[in-house]
């Protein structure tokens, strides 16, 4: 199943290096995505997996989990896919706007965009005045030099080059100017759907993995393809400089979870899961006899202790790359400076995966421990299970109390977001932590719930930096994404039903009753508390109340009305002079963003786009009505795990 | 019949959506919609048998399982069901001309309250009260964000907000652990199990604390008088009337009903924070500078009254009580009504100092407002009266003392009420106010409606207490010999 997937995925790189349409290979990745989806569904019906089943010579294994978890993983890809088309042919209108009527203004990017054919383009434009047909031969060779892929360019200079009409040349110039600004768009998105796929590959791999070797390639088959896509906008100093913090302190956690692989092997001579399991499972039996001892010198407690330092760098590791809070430093900064779009990938399939990892791993280290009970009680000077547990519960402590806390003082709307999902981790980790059938349950169901609210608001917030600054760009190459909270002021008067919906997923996360998020928030607490960790259950409830403020710290600012003599004095500065216009984006960002939303068409959001928005928003509402439809997913999961 | 109830607010609104432009129109069809639940609620009133402890009309939705989804009345509940489906239409009706923005907005969020409120009031499930009593707080905190008054709005509704949210979440965590404890968290089977007297008062101090915030009690008072003062006047009835008894109806069914012996253990702490609240309050209360805060200060005080009269253990106390608190909830929003519906549409300023004089101009208004400032001090015929006597002759069976601290808010309540009908109605009229029409037809019937229940109800009081006597009789409290009684 996972071969067909991996096929289906090559065949569509191999689609893509052919210069398709760029709205064309975005649907075919998502189409692909959602093919997968099902065919992975297809595996759950027709096989047995029991205890589950090893691919690949053992490399993978896949069970119940697995797979559930890999089709939600597939979907949201697949949703996270279409909201991007769009963005694009928005981009192309624009820039043959600007480009067309102020062939001038675009002589900066294009210099900026190949600096090395800056003397060249200089060249032309003096030549151009006195030669025509020169400068037309010259634009050729000018195009025939930078590259350009674009053949309608080529075509239409080849058609129209004979023509000495100088107009045309302008336009010529333009659309080929155009055709380079486009191609470089088309770039990033050849490069944003080929990267996607990469990194969704990385994701399924690595939840179904059983060996050291292949946990690595995955997760960093995965983590690159992260980095790339967080430079996508290589134009952007802010996206560039993202990629590079990410890149490297997602290197450093590889090198942790590399170094723990390798300490690991280097005692046991093992690189598969299982047969680690088995070897430490009956190593824990043997090592209260003394004589074994002398008979197995490597039976000593310097041995064992080491393997376990191996396993516990490899989780650090991998707490590192969720962003779990000793180890989360980066990610505000990240999200912050990543464009939207991006930042979607970075909180949602890097983190579901590494998690699910995270609990089969929990799994097997408990079953050693309950072999090892078996044999003799105290092992070793400390346990293995023990440790990581308690790894898992302060890292959520942490995560629970620095993610709300300090996203008191945030005003940037995707750092904040940063923080909840901090603190989101530090609830997700002390269900994996406390590790009981019930807790399991609330695992997964918290990881569903996770996906369906994050993905709603980030599609939202891409909606909106459509609607808000469609206006205010016109003469940028690409759009601006929202960074501050400010400037969703206002935004109930101006288009209330996405601001409604974007408050009833904020009022889900921060857990107010009769929404999804609840119901996770209710059922970890629920786990919690039965098996007795009433401090973390006290700590967890008085957490969400403060991260409730900055809920409605967000909540607060759509209502904000903007006072009307500010606002008809813009719309008279306005309408005015068009030039006014970008001043007041800079004086005035929100009020200009007001105006730009209510003059703005209906048909600004794609329909796809706004449909996934309003069912993401309805399946959160009313979840409470047919809660069964995900609880009986997770619970069967949870009793999977415990019972076959 | 209850799921009726729940229905038709939501099918109200959902008629709503499909109308644009038409205001009229819309406002019509959300009072008709509220109308018609308040007929259905008489109906189930009159259908109601109250000669049985049981839950009625019990509708079963065991198929959309999680929880025991069952809705059902006894013979308290059904009181304030009545006083939501009663005080919905008077919200509406006292908001009918002044919001323009927003208005299908408006109506739709009310109804979908009432069917909110209804809900927390039927639901026989612990978990289900919970996520009633908070799914309220969204919907309240954006009404006061929308169409509150006053720059300082943001901050009143984020203060009512975090308030009630920090203060219910102990109550979850009491929630959660009853349900491990016991394994379900239906009304019926907590009240079959006998929980120990150590982990009934951890579950108590968690339902107090979410409790004592809604009511609100002493140190959690706060928010109410700033949520009152910024939120629109329907949200101010809504708030007082209704959300306040959430309140009341928990201690009620959670604390004295299933958690009997804790009750019994911290009633003199309960009571000591009530007679801190009822003075401090009316003290406080004497001293406001605006209407809608004054009002919301002695609300603070009768409420008070009411939860002294709750945890008295005696039939007349808590009976006492529940008439109290539908009093209040007749007559407050009448008073809210009056400055923050009449006079603040009039005069735009709800600083007393700005209003003098009243009775020259707007002759009804005050014979109207007198009435109503009589009825909130507990003049005798109103309801109002007899809850407060109630509530008082049954704390004084418990502790004389506590009784009389107690009854210093009556008179404390009288000092304010009438400073405050004095210094608005008489004196010479107020220089700088324009002459004043006096009320109109909507506003007139609409004072007129609370106050016929009032005086109607304080006459023939039975109506009610028949039906109480049964369901208040099971949740007294017998006394072990062994446990020294305090006071």
């Amino acid at each position: 199943m996972l071969f067909i997937t991996l096929i289906t995925l090559i065949i569509c790189k191999a689609l893509l290096s052919e210069r398709l349409t760029l709205n064309f290979s975005y649907r075919i990745t998502s189409i692909i995505l959602l093919l997968t989806a099902i065919l992975n569904y297809n595996t759950l019906l027709n096989f047995d997996i029991v205890t589950g089943i090893g691919i690949y010579n053992g490399l993978f294994h896949i069970t119940y989990i697995t797979q559930i978890i890999e089709i939600f993983l597939l979907i949201t890809g697949s949703i996270i896919l279409i909201s991007w088309p769009f963005k694009n042919e928005l981009i192309t209108e624009i820039s043959l706007s600007s480009s067309s009527h102020l062939p001038n203004t675009n002589q900066p990017e294009q210099s900026s965009f190949s600096q090395g054919k800056e003397g060249k383009v200089i060249v032309n434009d003096k030549v151009e005045k006195k030669y025509p047909l020169l400068y037309s031969i010259s634009l050729e060779n000018y195009f025939n030099q930078s590259l350009i892929e674009g053949s309608k360019a080529k075509e239409l200079l080849y058609n129209h080059g004979n023509h000495n009409n100088l107009n045309i040349k302008y336009s010529l110039l333009s659309s080929g100017r155009l055709e380079q600004n486009n191609h470089n768009f088309i770039n990033y998105g050849m490069n944003y759907s080929i990267i996607v796929l990469f990194c969704t590959l990385g994701a399924s791999l690595l939840i179904s993995c059983s060996d050291l070797i292949s946990m690595y390639l995955s997760i960093e088959l995965q983590s690159f393809s992260l980095y790339v896509l967080s430079t996508l906008y290589k134009n952007s100093e802010l996206s560039t400089s993202a990629g590079l913090k990410y890149f490297l302190l997602g290197g450093l956690s590889s090198c942790l979870i590399l170094f723990g692989a390798g300490l690991i092997y280097a005692y046991t001579g093992l690189t598969n899961f299982e047969s680690i399991y088995s070897f430490l499972s009956i190593y824990s039996i043997e090592i209260n006899n003394n004589l074994l001892q002398i008979i197995y010198p490597f039976l000593s407690e310097e041995y064992s202790s080491s393997i376990f330092l191996g396993f516990i760098f490899i989780f650090v590791g991998f707490l590192f790359k969720i962003a779990a809070a000793p180890f989360h430093n980066w990610s505000p900064d990240v999200y912050d400076e990543t464009p939207t779009i991006v930042t979607i990938w970075l909180t949602l399939i890097p983190k579901i995966s590494i998690l699910i990892l995270l609990l089969e791993l929990h799994i097997h280290i408990d079953l050693i421990n309950q072999l090892s009970l078996f044999g003799q009680l105290k092992i070793f000077s400390f346990n293995i299970d023990t440790i990581t547990k308690n790894l898992l519960l302060i890292s959520s402590l942490f995560s629970l109390i620095i993610g709300s806390v300090v996203g008191l003082a945030q005003n940037r709307i995707k750092r904040l977001l940063a923080y909840s999902t901090i603190s989101h981790i530090g609830y997700i980790l002390l269900a994996l932590g406390i590790y009981t059938e019930q807790s399991i349950d609330s695992f997964i169901f918290y990881i569903i719930q996770y996906i369906i609210t994050n993905l709603n608001i980030f599609l939202i917030i891409i909606a909106l930096s459509y609607i808000i600054n469609k206006s205010i760009n016109n003469d940028k190459t690409y759009f601006k994404d929202i960074r501050y909270i400010s400037e969703f002021k206002g935004l109930f008067y101006s288009n209330p039903l996405i601001s409604l919906s974007f408050s009833i997923c904020l009022f889900s996360i921060a857990g107010i009753p009769p929404l999804i998020g609840f119901f996770s928030k209710q059922f970890v607490l629920y786990s919690a508390i039965q098996s007795g960790y009433n401090f973390i259950a006290i700590v967890a409830i008085f957490v969400s109340v403060i991260s409730a403020s900055y809920y409605l710290k967000i909540i607060k600012t759509f209502f904000i009305d903007f006072d009307s003599k500010e606002l008809n004095n813009n719309l008279l500065q306005n309408s005015s002079t068009s030039t006014s216009l970008s001043t007041n984006v800079t004086s005035s960002l929100p009020a200009s963003a007001y105006i730009g939303v209510s003059s703005s068409n209906e048909g600004i959001l794609n329909n796809s786009h706004s449909f996934l928005i309003s069912t993401l928003t309805l399946s959160i509402l009313f979840f409470i009505f047919k809660p069964s439809l995900i609880l009986n997913i997770t619970q069967l999961l949870s009793l999977s795990l415990f019972y076959i | 019949m209850i799921t009726l109830l729940l229905l038709i607010p939501i099918i109200g609104s959902m008629f709503l959506l499909l109308i644009n432009e038409d205001e009229l129109k819309m406002k019509q069809i959300a009072l008709t919609t509220s109308l018609i639940n308040l007929f259905i609620s008489l109906f189930i009133w009159y259908q109601f048998d109250s000669n049985i402890t049981q839950y009625q009309f019990v509708s079963d939705f065991s198929y959309l399982n999680l929880y025991h989804l069952n809705f059902g009345v006894d013979s308290i509940s059904i009181y304030f069901v009545l006083l939501t489906t009663f005080v919905t239409p008077i919200a509406l009706l006292s908001n009918y001309t002044t919001i323009t923005n927003n208005l299908k907005f408006f109506l739709i969020s009310f109804l979908i309250l009432e069917s909110l409120q209804i809900c927390a009031f039927v639901s026989l499930d612990l978990l289900l009260f919970y996520i009633f009593f908070e799914s309220v707080l969204p919907v309240l905190f954006i009404i006061i964000v929308i169409f509150g008054h006053g720059k300082d709005k943001f901050r009143s509704a984020l203060l009512f907000f975090l308030y009630t949210l920090a203060g219910s979440l102990p109550m979850l965590l009491s929630i959660l652990t009853i349900y491990s404890y016991i394994g379900s968290t239906d009304f019926q089977l907590i009240s079959l199990y006998d929980i120990s007297l150590d982990y009934q008062k951890v579950l108590w101090l968690g339902f107090f604390v979410a409790l004592a915030v809604k009511t609100p009690l002493y140190p959690f008072i706060i928010w109410l008088p700033k949520a009152h003062a910024d939120s629109v006047l329907a949200g101010s009835i809504i708030l007082a009337a209704t959300i306040l008894k959430l309140a009341t109806y928990g201690f009620l069914r959670v604390l004295i009903n299933f958690l009997p012996d804790a009750t019994h253990y911290f009633s003199p702490l309960v009571q000591t924070i009530c007679i801190i609240s009822i003075i401090y309050s009316s003290f406080s209360t004497i001293v406001q500078q605006d209407t809608k805060r004054l009002i919301a200060y002695s609300s603070i005080a009768h409420m008070a009254v009411v939860v002294l009269g709750l945890f008295s253990n005696t039939i007349q106390g808590i009976e006492g009580a529940i008439l109290l608190s539908i009093a209040h909830g007749f007559v407050s929003p009448a008073l809210f009504i009056c400055v923050g519906g009449i006079l603040y549409d009039r005069t735009h300023t709800r600083i007393i100092q700005n209003m003098r004089g009243l009775v020259v101009y707007m002759p009804v208004f005050t014979v109207l407002f007198c009435i109503f400032t009589l009825a909130n001090t507990g003049i005798p015929l109103s309801l109002n009266w007899l809850g407060e006597i109630m509530s008082l002759m049954g704390i004084w069976n418990e502790s004389p003392l506590t009784a009389v601290l107690g009854a210093s808010g009556i008179v404390l309540s009288a000092v304010y009420s009438l400073f405050l009908y004095n210094r608005l109605s008489y004196g010479s009229y107020h220089p700088s106010l324009q002459p004043l029409k006096d009320i109109d037809r909507r506003e007139f019937f609409l004072l007129l409606s609370l106050l016929i229940p009032t005086f109607l109800l304080g006459i023939f009081p039975n109506v009610i207490l028949d039906t109480l006597h049964m369901s208040v009789a099971s949740l007294l409290y017998e006394v072990p010999s062994y446990v020294p009684t305090i006071l």
